[in-house]
């Protein structure tokens, strides 16, 4: 890995991160039970699994270690989804 | 010298051109997927009550467990990779021995929730809303295969004639693309199970 971090470090951010999806996982299930607004549950579910997906981006896909450029590999058809979808959603299609 | 070639990773664009390779194919990926959650949310806005109905038919606890087991294969998937570039292929060998078996158990469990909701006369044209499950879980279901073939390929290349430490690129080039598995499924799980 290109990054200065030790392999150590790397394996320890790695438990770290599987920990964090886990318990973010049972949150999103735990959440349901409560009922925010039918708007609202879908908003917090979205918003849990964007944090979910930023970890794996992050850290098991190595993004945080990498050249800096390849991060628009992720951001250009992440910008293009959310458009898409934010774009049906509030056409209400 | 073809050997040299491959085991020796280029630079010259800032990342070896696998990784590069790869980003393309996982950006194209995302638009892929892009288009059936653009038709699912479509599709459930003009189909609300079929799509509530029916997406409370759905299994969450399992669902749950299988996403338990494909996060857990995602780790096991960087281990398998940091293990080959530490240089303890034992190691390299075990990871991805527990990835594989986490992706045959993702896809019992996923065959499972199949046959139940066959046993149940429910099938991808019974609605709107399983025509979509249907079809965004079997394309995600088909990447997982498409992951276990190179996993399986490179176990026993390392069994037969030992996995080379400095090819360990191509360990972590299956790792971004196995990682991506699992984070499409991070998005389909509260999709297709919770939101309702």
């Amino acid at each position: 890995m290109a990054s200065g971090e030790s392999f150590e470090q790397i394996q320890k951010s790695y438990f770290k991160v599987f920990l964090a999806l886990m318990v973010l996982t049972a949150l999103t299930v735990a959440v349901t039970t409560i009922h925010f607004g039918d708007v609202l549950n879908i908003v917090v579910g979205v918003l849990i699994a964007v944090a979910k997906a930023a970890l794996v981006i992050w850290i098991f896909m190595h993004l945080k270690f990498d050249n800096r450029r390849l991060r628009y590999f992720v951001y250009v058809p992440a910008f293009f989804f959310v458009t898409f979808v934010l774009a049906l959603t509030v056409l209400g299609l | 010298m073809s050997t040299v070639a491959a085991t020796h990773s280029r630079f010259n664009t800032g990342i070896y051109h696998g990784k590069l390779g790869m980003w393309i194919f996982l950006a194209s990926e995302i638009m892929f997927f892009t288009g059936f959650f653009g038709a699912f949310i479509v599709l459930r806005n003009l189909n609300i009550e079929v799509f509530t109905a029916s997406a409370h038919q759905l299994d969450k606890v399992v669902a749950t467990i299988n996403t338990a087991v494909l996060i857990s294969s995602s780790l096991t998937m960087a281990l398998s990779h940091l293990a080959l570039e530490k240089g303890n292929e034992a190691k390299f060998r075990l990871f991805l021995t527990l990835t594989l078996i986490a992706a045959f158990a993702f896809l019992g469990i996923k065959s499972y929730e199949y046959a139940t909701k066959f046993s149940h006369d429910i099938y991808p044209w019974t609605n709107t809303f399983y025509a979509t499950y249907f079809t965004m879980t079997g394309f995600h279901a088909l990447h997982v295969i498409g992951g276990m073939i190179p996993m399986a390929w490179m176990l026993g290349k390392s069994l037969v004639k030992g996995y080379p430490r400095e090819m360990h690129h191509r360990v972590e080039t299956l790792g971004l693309y196995w990682h991506f598995v699992d984070l499409v499924w991070i998005f389909l799980f509260p999709t297709l199970y919770l939101i309702f």
